[in-house]
């Protein structure tokens, strides 16, 4: 008997290393290998009012980008897809780094196409997100689009749209798709915001 | 007895699966018996430099610059949740190594893969790393030691014409640090 329980004990602790928080398993990640770095023509500029938008979040709830007008700076992060690998290491950076968005009463806005069944299970393994998770599923990209941020695939690009809190844009990244924006980029253009 | 053999066989099951992630997939152990002069990106702060013997300044240096016998050089990512699990442990094997006899021997300093220099000073603030860091923002390190998972864990020696022999390496979390240690230092030949 203590033998057994001296087992469970092992493997009590072998089972909690997967289990940690943010790390998707490498086994689920689908690589689409080299993309083209953008695929979609922008509809927006910086100084222009934000597009408004609802979406529905993982938790069930809706969000509108209005809502957070006069009290918080929104970062949008759009990214291509669930399960792939430059995605699945970025929202869990900004997990890591959420006290770098607080501090500049920021608040993350993640977006992609996915339906919200597939973001659930992604976000579920990456342990969760402190930050709302948005579908753009349906009508198909439709925000996606409306910044101009679609690819021709269905997707939608790598982009960081930066919006104060008068609701305008202040800063635009449409990223290479297959590599992370720079964290400190992003930081240091919140920290510009009034 | 049975029971016994039957209950760890079923938690060997259960445990291994998923407890591959930094070794399967995206991230493999390269099993390198040799690397390359690395070139490290700067700035190299003052403190950095004084422990490593290398310049201070904005400049990158090369491993070979590091006055060492041996370096040991861990891959790690700001993004990457194993490491952000692990950097107390790696912190305390950098405070064990100072302790012992290999401290004048043994140099320990990081690499960030992908990572840029706010993500890797980023890093270090939130975790008080005390060794070296540096960032490889465009993955110039990462791809010359054939992309390792990370945490990746590499004991170097240095064969004095600029390349480095792998004396020891790990993927993946270790685990103890003073047992971690005690391998490597028994696989150099320093204990």
């Amino acid at each position: 008997m203590p033998r057994m329980i001296a087992v469970f004990a092992v493997w009590v602790v072998l089972a909690a290393v997967p289990a940690l928080a943010g790390a998707v398993d490498a086994g689920h990640i689908y690589d689409p290998g080299q993309l083209k770095s953008v695929d979609s023509v922008l509809k927006v500029a910086v100084g222009q009012q934000a597009p408004d938008f609802t979406l529905p979040a993982v938790g069930g709830n809706h969000v509108t980008l209005s809502s957070y007008q006069g009290r918080k700076n929104v970062v949008l992060s759009f990214v291509p897809a669930a399960f792939t690998p430059v995605c699945s290491d970025q929202w869990p950076g900004y997990n890591f780094a959420r006290e770098l968005f607080e501090q500049r009463d920021a608040v993350v806005l993640g977006i992609s196409t996915d339906n919200t069944p597939s973001q659930y299970a992604w976000t579920k393994e990456m342990g969760g997100l402190w930050f709302p998770v948005l579908s753009d599923f349906w009508p198909h990209g439709a925000v996606s689009s409306a910044y101009g941020v679609l690819r021709s695939s269905g997707v939608s690009e790598r982009a960081i749209f930066i919006i104060d809190k008068a609701g305008v844009i202040r800063f635009i990244d449409v990223h290479d798709i297959n590599t992370r924006p720079d964290l400190g980029l992003i930081v240091r253009e919140l920290g510009n915001l009034k | 007895m049975h029971r016994f053999i039957a209950l760890f066989a079923l938690m060997l099951v259960f445990c291994w699966g998923p407890g591959l992630s930094w070794a399967s997939g995206q991230g493999q152990d390269p099993h390198l018996t040799t690397v390359a002069d690395l070139e490290l990106a700067g700035p190299v702060a003052k403190p950095a430099a004084a422990y490593l013997g290398v310049p201070a300044g904005e400049g990158a240096v090369r491993l070979s610059q590091v006055k060492a016998e041996f370096l040991l050089v861990e891959v790690f990512s700001m993004y990457c949740p194993y490491c952000q699990a692990e950097a107390k442990n790696v912190n305390a094997l950098h405070a064990l190594l100072q302790k012992s006899p290999a401290a004048a021997r043994v140099k320990m300093l990081g690499i960030g893969a992908g990572n840029t220099p706010f993500e890797v000073e980023f890093f270090r603030d939130k975790y008080a790393v005390p060794f070296p860091l540096f960032p490889d923002a465009e993955f110039a390190c990462h791809k010359s030691l054939n992309g390792p998972g990370t945490p990746y864990f590499m004991l170097l020696k240095a064969d004095g014409a600029g390349a480095f022999a792998v004396v020891f390496s790990h993927l993946g979390p270790f685990g103890d640090p003073g047992k971690f240690l005690d391998t490597m230092l028994a696989k150099a030949g320093l204990k």
